[in-house]
């Protein structure tokens, strides 16, 4: 009987141990001196399986697990192991969601992996927040490059068209009108042929830029600045397109205001010598006559300057039409004029000049006698070597003396 | 003898007052204590209250007791004024440097405030043999008085494990009390 009982709690024991599934013991099947035994083992039965059900649950990271009961002793450990596991992993959490103030004491390495991959992290994060925040700021600051830029784009009167140096295509245009094709606009076709045109922008240069000027089919003036740049990574001509109609038109004002007498419209002094100059230079054949209206002074005082300024135009009306297109004619003093014929010998200019004064002697209905003195000099080409004021002078002098027979013929 | 003037008018002393003891009063012997002197006083205490007033009320009596230490215990040694999750670390800081216990946290539910904790190698009863019974009465006080503070929101404690109960860690089950 001994033999069996003990048979039967040694082959249990066994099947608590290597056969997990056998079933459990039949403690009233034992003689009574062996049922405390038999129910000891019934109990360390149930406390190894629900220990391996346990750990089988553990092992696969199921954390959420129901704890085992208080008094499996079996379990104390797995308990405490599945309490850390808990625990790093709301640390884990924690770290995840930027929480480094956290540490984890007495777990071994793990302590200590921990720690250290927390202050690493807290280091890097905080060292990218540095480096964000410095792109943050270089962000920010861009920004305002580029909005400022684009004020002043806005604010621009002028249009700017960017081309591709390879392709030839157009990269950006501001143009004013959001539906207008660059390729439809007059300005923008001619710098699209400058692009193309072989070595049309050779020279330009990323420090050097080339200024020109053209022309549309309304006669409008484009000051056109085109230079190299890089626009996005690729090497660009850049047109900055600006109206220049109106610049034009002032300076055409101002020339002409420089070079013109405003009383007469013939040119000024200024504009002779100029020319002068020039004809000089060429050795140009041609006759030098210098003009003195007669007795202006007289006209001013008796008749006031309104007639003298009509006297004055009266006698650049009759010069005007007697001379050629080519001859240069211009106020050079109040009443003194220099006329210039070009390529006309000493004895026509001669008479030329007598029959302006004629002419001008002429006009009826005006209660003075108009007339005019004037002294010649002939320049004689290639061999000439007189200074334009020596010329004047001998014209002065010339004049000087048919002034002085006016006076006396008047005089009489 | 006359009765001492001085102290006729004397207002009852305070638990405050009691622990504005100056620490370097014990020169040579420090201010750290043996577990076991720790223990001596709590479990006869404890076994005295047990005796006079029965189970209940010396459960009552302890955590009460410890919830009043724990707020003394945050009000004046941790801040309140900061995140919950510095105040935690500051927390496990403060217990592992007072030789506490190790505190670790298990799991935070935000929405209704419940944390699991854990306190390993805990003063009142870590090595303590199977009692079949938690006896960390005071602890469960001193988690709920300190939570409350910081929270302003009352709290309850419970132990769920012990070393008592066969544990190897105290595992606390704090609630917001409805």
């Amino acid at each position: 009987m001994e033999d069996k009982n003990c048979e039967r709690l040694f082959e249990y024991l066994r099947d608590i141990l290597y056969s997990p599934d056998a079933c459990p013991l039949d403690v009233e099947t034992l003689d009574p001196p062996y049922q405390k035994l038999g129910k000891g083992l019934r109990f360390l039965d149930k406390s190894v399986k629900e220990m391996k059900e346990y750990s089988a649950e553990l092992s696969k990271g199921n954390l959420s697990v129901a704890l085992p009961g208080r008094d499996n002793f079996l379990c104390q450990n797995l308990k405490n192991m599945h309490t850390n596991l808990k625990h790093m992993t709301w640390q884990a959490k924690q770290v995840a969601r930027g929480d480094y103030s956290q540490s984890v004491s007495y777990l071994g390495e793990f302590s200590d992996a921990f720690n250290k991959m927390r202050s690493q992290l807290r280091e890097r994060e905080m060292h990218l927040q540095e480096e964000a925040q410095k792109e943050k700021a270089h962000a920010s600051m861009m920004e305002g490059y580029s909005l400022l830029l684009m004020e002043l784009i806005c604010r621009s009167e002028g249009q700017i068209l960017v081309v591709g140096v390879e392709n030839g295509q157009v990269l950006y245009c501001n143009t004013k009108d959001a539906n207008e094709d660059p390729k439809t606009n007059e300005i923008f076709k001619l710098c699209l042929e400058m692009t193309k045109t072989a070595g049309a922008l050779e020279q330009i240069q990323e420090e050097a830029e080339k200024v020109w000027e053209a022309e549309d089919s309304l006669h409008r003036i484009f000051k056109v600045t085109t230079g190299l740049m890089h626009w996005q990574g690729e090497l660009a001509y850049v047109h900055i397109i600006r109206e220049a109609t109106e610049e034009r038109t002032r300076e055409k004002k101002l020339e002409v205001e420089a070079y013109h007498d405003p009383l007469t419209g013939i040119h000024n002094r200024t504009y002779f010598e100029e020319q002068m100059e020039k004809l000089l230079e060429r050795k140009e054949q041609m006759v030098f006559c210098y003009c003195d209206l007669d007795h202006l002074k007289y006209v001013n005082d008796r008749y006031g300057h309104l007639e003298g300024d009509r006297y004055i135009c009266r006698f650049v009306e009759t010069v005007k039409s007697c001379i050629c297109e080519n001859d240069l004619f211009a106020r050079v003093g109040g009443d003194e004029f220099c006329i210039i014929l070009r390529k006309c010998p000493k004895e026509m200019a001669e008479r030329k000049m007598r029959r302006i004064q004629r002419e001008f002697e002429e006009i009826l209905e005006i209660p003075y006698p108009q007339s005019f003195s004037c002294g010649l000099v002939e320049i004689s080409g290639k061999n000439r070597s007189q200074t334009l004021n020596e010329i004047i002078q001998d014209a002065d002098r010339a004049m000087y003396d048919q002034k002085r027979n006016h006076k006396e013929e008047y005089e009489k | 003898m006359e009765d001492n003037i001085f102290m006729e008018d004397r207002k009852p002393i305070t638990f405050e007052e009691y622990l504005q003891y100056n620490p370097n009063s014990r020169e040579n012997l420090g201010e750290e204590l043996p577990v076991f002197v720790y223990r001596l006083l709590e479990y006869s205490i404890r076994d005295e209250l047990l005796q006079t007033l029965g189970k209940e009320k010396q459960v009552e009596i302890f955590r009460n007791a410890g919830r009043k230490a724990g707020e003394y215990f945050a009000k004046n040694l941790l801040n309140l004024d900061q995140p919950m999750d510095i105040f935690i670390a500051e927390l496990q800081e403060k217990l592992k440097s007072f030789k506490i216990g190790v505190l670790r946290i298990e799991d935070i539910d935000e929405e209704n405030g419940k944390i699991i904790l854990t306190v390993s190698e805990d003063a009142d009863c870590s090595g303590l043999p199977i009692l079949g019974e938690t006896v960390c009465n005071y602890d469960e006080g001193f988690i709920a008085g300190i939570l409350s503070l910081y929270s302003g929101k009352v709290y309850t404690a419970i132990e769920i494990d012990c070393w008592a109960t066969g544990g190897r860690v105290c595992r606390f089950c704090a609630e917001i009390k409805e």
